[in-house]
């Protein structure tokens, strides 16, 4: 091992999220492969996530900390994929958790798949106090080019070769309400994507709704991401989108 | 019939519905119970609709044109309750159809049920050249008040006791995208609601793709009733709305048009 040069760079960028970093960060201290860097950036967060990330740092060399104002996720992760040296880069959520094995695992497809760009594995979704629930609905859809044009099935976790971004580019900061299902569809019509039907990822899933104007921000994102796409992949002129919407009210108990 | 006081006063706003409203009128001008007023407000619209309800009305003394400016459903409907004289009044859209005994049956169905403030009855979907149908799901949830919170099954055809407006007050222009909802709503604070599940009108559905927008702004203005709703029934402080969003995304091969 050549920390140097290090296999893995998992990568994270954290914004106000003391609750649940400290989780993220042993997950992957815990990894089986133990040939990663761990960059981390904090992003302009106003409680104390940056001095749990400084705290970790100290008691381990393979952490790397990085802080600045509050650019947003796209922008954070596009600085620190600029700063991995790893050959392959794994993204984290920094509410969310890795498998044991995730690492190990993913690397392994990428080897036994020399043209692959990118590789993605199943997620478990997680109640915000950490109890597994099941099995995420995106990963059960197949993967293919095509339907990826109307369903975002390669969620967490994602590790891509870092030629990837070479020829791909970085997140569009643009689309900030949905720049990872714009990187995924550039992604897959330039590379090979390859489904690893594992469960490596804890998704965590949160029961304060986003806000219905949020919500509508990260829905027309989508849309503008997928019509980019129809447009790059030259089918614009025969097909169209159609986006629906629909809702569910619920009357819920105040504590 | 009687010009000075009809039993049913029928109102359609009307807004760039050339296409569509004179199928609309017709089917008013067929109900088989004729003692009604039909009172048609045009929104100001840039297209021709205004020039047809005209024609209409001018060889059917039951047809009243209110020539308005754009102005938006709500302070329409205003403006035609405030003229309307039937002891009951309707809701026609101005793309839609009614079933010839759609007033009949209703206005029975308040004969029978003396409490009612508001009758609905069940409908179809019908496409836009009115060729293909299906029956419409929405009404098939049971009505409660408590129930109307969460879903709306209070669908076309809509008909109101005139005095209804004096305990709910008009509708509110601040909600034009849900006006229907938050209407039903404060109804449904202070009089029975029946359901007749009799399909008698006719709803035309719309391939339309235009932005993501109105589906938004019909989401959220929906959320502000409820949450209004919740506070006037006093739920407010047990009870909060958590509204998710959905998308479905498909990709259609674009329709020829004609060069």
């Amino acid at each position: 091992m050549n920390p140097e040069k290090p296999l893995v760079s998992v990568l994270t960028t954290a914004y106000n999220t003391e609750k649940y970093i400290g989780a993220a960060i042993e997950s992957v201290l815990a990894q089986t492969m133990p040939d990663f860097e761990f960059v981390l950036r904090d992003d302009g967060s106003t409680d104390s996530t940056l001095e749990i990330l400084e705290g970790y740092a100290k008691k381990d060399a393979r952490i790397k900390i990085f802080s600045g104002p509050n650019t947003g996720m796209a922008a954070g992760t596009n600085e620190l994929i600029k700063k991995a040296r790893g050959t392959f880069i794994g993204l984290l959520d920094s509410d969310d958790l890795l498998a044991p094995t995730a690492l190990e695992e993913t690397v392994k497809v990428f080897q036994n798949n020399p043209s692959a760009g990118m590789v993605y594995t199943d997620h478990y979704d997680m109640a915000e106090d950490g109890t597994v629930r099941g099995l995420g609905f995106r990963c059960r859809i197949p993967y293919s080019k095509e339907r990826l044009l109307i369903d975002m099935m390669t969620f967490h976790f994602r590790m891509f070769r870092r030629s990837t971004f070479d020829i791909v580019g970085l997140m569009d900061t643009s689309l900030e309400a949905a720049p990872d299902y714009d990187l995924c569809l550039r992604v897959s019509e330039q590379c090979r994507i390859v489904h690893l039907p594992r469960p490596l990822y804890c998704y965590r899933v949160h029961d304060k709704s986003i806000s219905t104007s949020r919500r509508h921000e990260q829905i027309n994102a989508s849309k503008l991401a997928v019509e980019r796409a129809l447009k790059r992949r030259g089918l614009d002129r025969a097909y169209e989108l159609f986006v629906q919407l629909s809702s569910k009210f619920t009357l819920v108990k105040r504590a | 019939m009687v010009p000075s006081s009809p039993r049913v006063s029928l109102l359609t706003p009307a807004y760039n519905n050339g296409v569509y409203i004179e199928e609309t009128i017709k089917t008013v001008q067929l109900q088989t119970m004729e003692d009604f007023e039909y009172i048609v407000r045009d929104d100001g619209s840039n297209d021709n609709t205004l020039e047809i309800i005209k024609k209409y009305a001018e060889s059917d003394p039951r047809i009243q044109v209110i020539a308005g400016n754009h102005a938006g459903i709500s302070t329409g409907l205003n403006e035609m309750v405030n003229r309307a004289r039937g002891a009951y009044i309707g809701f026609l859209d101005g793309d839609d159809l009614l079933a010839p005994t759609a007033l009949e049956e209703t206005v029975a169905a308040f004969e029978a049920n003396p409490d009612a403030g508001m009758i609905y009855t069940d409908y179809l979907e019908v496409s836009p050249d009115n060729n293909q149908w299906r029956y419409g799901k929405r009404c098939t949830a049971p009505y409660s008040p408590d129930r109307l919170l969460v879903e709306m099954m209070i669908f076309h055809f809509r008909m109101v006791r005139r005095t209804v407006f004096d305990r709910t007050g008009p509708f509110d222009p601040e909600l034009d995208m849900a006006w229907d909802y938050d209407f039903c709503l404060r109804v449904s604070e202070n009089f029975p609601i029946v359901h007749l599940p009799r399909p008698l009108y006719k709803y035309r559905v719309h391939e339309q793709n235009a932005s993501t927008k109105m589906g938004y702004e019909q989401i959220d203005a929906s959320r502000r009733a409820v949450e209004a709703a919740l506070k006037r029934r006093g739920l407010d402080d047990q009870y909060r709305l958590k509204v998710e969003i959905f998308s479905k995304f498909q990709i259609r091969k674009k329709k020829k048009t004609p060069a």
